[in-house]
């Protein structure tokens, strides 16, 4: 996993837990002697994994929980970090048509090897998609919550579930509501 | 205890601050090092991206072809390869035009060599489907412009047409690679001429072979004849003897029968005519033998390999075999020089001696054809100065080449006679058999300090052939 996400994790627990709360929770996740994360780097899943239960036990909520609130913390606090990624993209339709693209040059100028998470729109019919999400991390909360961050950050309601799952791999049904007038990438930037 | 407490929390504080600073410094040391080796990454990935590219654009260009990238609408969006030299147009007078312009499909009602289209794609034609042109080869025509005079033609080219895929395989233009096939097409062209030469020398020494039995018999027999129409006409002689003896005994009647038969069939005519006959008809079988011989020589097919080759003797049998194009139009002489064999393809410098010879024949009889003037063509050969080569001229009064036309006597299908006579391909091919083939050289001299309608006036051509051959 790219060390961004981690990254993101970091500020994501020290502005929802604490200043100190990070090495407390890298404590607790006997991760105090590693290297620190940085953003080009890579690490192993599980040390994702593991964060996020330490940073639940010390939040005192389930780690599913939080690292859905993590990936909603996440998606605006990439986007707010490269704004011309989201150059011209108008809604969240776009930008899920657009996701897997994205999430491919992002992770692949950094490791050109690497085999990042696949998101495939498989159909689409009105307000409704079905995003399909191929990893073998699973981290289906942490999708979900970027599902949220998305709606957020295009100031739009976005109702999705998990329709099917196969293994580390699952299908959304995602329903989009119309973007308000003057919602969009340019109002957060 | 209330004054150890808030020590103990700077303590922890400054402890943590340390902590926090240690990992951002080696977050620091790990960036560094990350940013160092993926700017090394970066620069030999360039340098390896440059080579690469170097090398696709040494194999573009050695493969002499013409690339052009378009979009799906058929539009130019970068040429490369040997597109500027094929075209005689530069990069930016292509992009942003439709390839159609340029690269000449045949329509669906046309044969390939029926495109001769030139410039824009005129209203009413087809612009060509290009998912039904993928992954094939089409023979079609790229448009040239000359440099210098910016004369517009076009050469042939096979079109290999592809869909131009990114690393993750999605479809982001469309990839024409135009081959130049005028050698190609070139070579096609001289194997049929050849192959026809060949089965019309097939043909030619067969009917020779056929002719020379019976032309045998009919020159025995006439030689017969003639010794018969001595024997006979001694007879004759005792005949005259006879009639005069039997006049004088008393047989006037059968005498005056005899010269009545004698004046009937008027003897002395035959006498004086039937030995003529029987040489004029000696003289027919002995050209008519001679023109055999030459057939059968002329269209022997040789070997593979060359062979040394009496040269004077090639054109006097070439002279023998073209005499119909030039008996009514030229007195021809010939200057031979003592030569030693020349070691060559003996069919290909037959047929090279035998267009020029034609081709004199024929500026000759357009000159003098319908007067009562006649040209002339002269044959010369000689050894070189330094005896490593012979050399051929075939010299008319034609009037010469105009200027004009001089630099492309030797292009394939250039010709200035009518449709019919010729094709264009014999100075060509000429050519190619005497360079190529011979390694050789092949030139002509038009005296321009005549003018045209001095009766003098015509065209020599020159050619060269080393005398070891070269294999």
């Amino acid at each position: 996993m790219k060390g961004t996400i981690f990254i993101l994790f970091e500020d994501f627990v020290t502005a929802e837990l604490g200043d100190h709360a990070f090495d407390d929770v890298l404590a607790s996740a006997g991760l105090a002697d590693a290297e620190p994360f940085v953003g080009p780097g890579t690490y192993p899943v599980d040390h994702l994994r593991a964060l996020v239960a330490a940073a639940g036990e010390r939040a005192g909520q389930p780690a599913d929980e939080l690292l859905r609130a993590f990936g909603r913390y996440a998606f605006p606090a990439w986007a707010r970090s490269a704004p011309t990624l989201l150059d011209g993209v108008v809604g969240p339709r776009q930008l899920l048509e657009q996701l897997d693209s994205m999430v491919e040059v992002e992770v692949r100028k950094l490791d050109p090897d690497a085999r990042p998470a696949r998101f495939t729109v498989l159909a689409v019919a009105g307000d409704e998609l079905l995003l399909e999400y191929e990893s073998p991390a699973g981290l289906f909360p942490l999708v979900s919550g970027i599902l949220d961050g998305i709606g957020d950050w295009f100031g739009t309601g976005i109702d999705h579930r998990l329709v099917s799952t196969q293994g580390t791999n699952g299908t959304y049904l995602i329903t989009l509501a119309a973007t308000p007038a003057g919602a969009g990438a340019a109002t957060h930037g | 205890m209330a004054d150890t407490a808030p020590l103990q929390d700077v303590e922890d504080r400054v402890a943590r601050l340390e902590t926090r600073l240690r990992r951002e410094k080696e977050r620091n040391r790990i960036l560094t090092d990350m940013i160092e080796e993926r700017t090394r990454s970066i620069y030999l990935a360039q340098a390896e991206m440059r080579d690469n590219k170097a090398h696709l654009e040494s194999i573009l260009r050695s493969l002499f072809s013409a690339l052009f990238i378009t979009d799906f609408d058929g539009i130019v969006t970068s040429v490369g390869g040997a597109t500027q030299a094929l075209t005689g147009l530069a990069g930016e007078q292509i992009v942003g035009q439709p390839v159609w312009d340029f690269l000449l499909f045949p329509q669906p009602d046309e044969t390939p060599s029926a495109t001769t289209r030139v410039g824009p794609m005129p209203a009413g034609r087809t612009t060509p489907n290009i998912e039904k042109l993928c992954l094939s080869q089409h023979e079609a025509e790229l448009v040239t412009r000359d440099a210098g005079t910016g004369e517009v033609g076009t050469v042939p080219v096979l079109v290999n047409v592809s869909k131009l895929r990114n690393e993750r395989r999605k479809q982001v233009g469309v990839v024409f690679l135009a081959m130049d096939t005028t050698e190609r097409r070139q070579l096609e062209l001289e194997l049929r001429q050849a192959q026809r030469l060949e089965a019309i020398g097939q043909l030619a020494a067969g009917v020779a072979h056929e002719i020379n039995t019976p032309i045998q018999f009919v020159g025995d027999s006439a030689r017969f004849l003639g010794d018969v129409f001595d024997d006979l006409f001694g007879l004759l002689g005792c005949y005259a003897e006879l009639k005069a003896q039997a006049e004088a005994a008393g047989l006037a009647g059968a005498a005056a029968a005899v010269d009545a038969r004698v004046a009937e069939i008027d003897l002395a005519f035959l006498v004086d005519e039937a030995p003529r006959a029987v040489e004029r008809t000696l003289e027919g079988v002995n050209r008519i033998a001679t023109i055999v011989k030459a057939l059968k020589q002329f269209s022997h097919p040789g070997g593979e390999n060359m062979a040394p080759t009496d040269l004077n003797e090639l054109i006097e049998t070439t002279l023998v075999v073209a005499r119909n194009e030039y008996k009514y139009v030229a007195d021809v002489h010939t200057d031979l020089a003592p030569l030693p064999d020349v070691t060559c393809h003996r069919g290909d410098i037959a047929s090279v001696l035998l267009n020029l010879v034609v081709n004199a024949a024929h500026a000759l009889t357009d000159r003098f054809g319908g007067t009562d003037q006649r040209g002339e063509i002269v044959i010369r050969s000689r050894l070189d100065d330094e005896g490593a080569g012979v050399v051929v001229e075939v010299a008319d009064t034609g009037g010469g080449i105009p200027a004009t036309i001089r630099d492309r006597v030797f292009e394939p299908f250039f010709t200035t006679k009518e449709v019919g006579k010729g094709t264009g391909q014999g100075l060509a091919i000429a050519h190619s058999v005497v360079v190529a083939k011979h390694h050789g050289r092949i030139s002509f001299e038009v005296d321009d300090t005549l003018p045209a309608d001095d009766p003098r006036a015509g065209t020599t051509f020159r050619v060269w052939l080393p005398v070891d051959g070269w294999q």
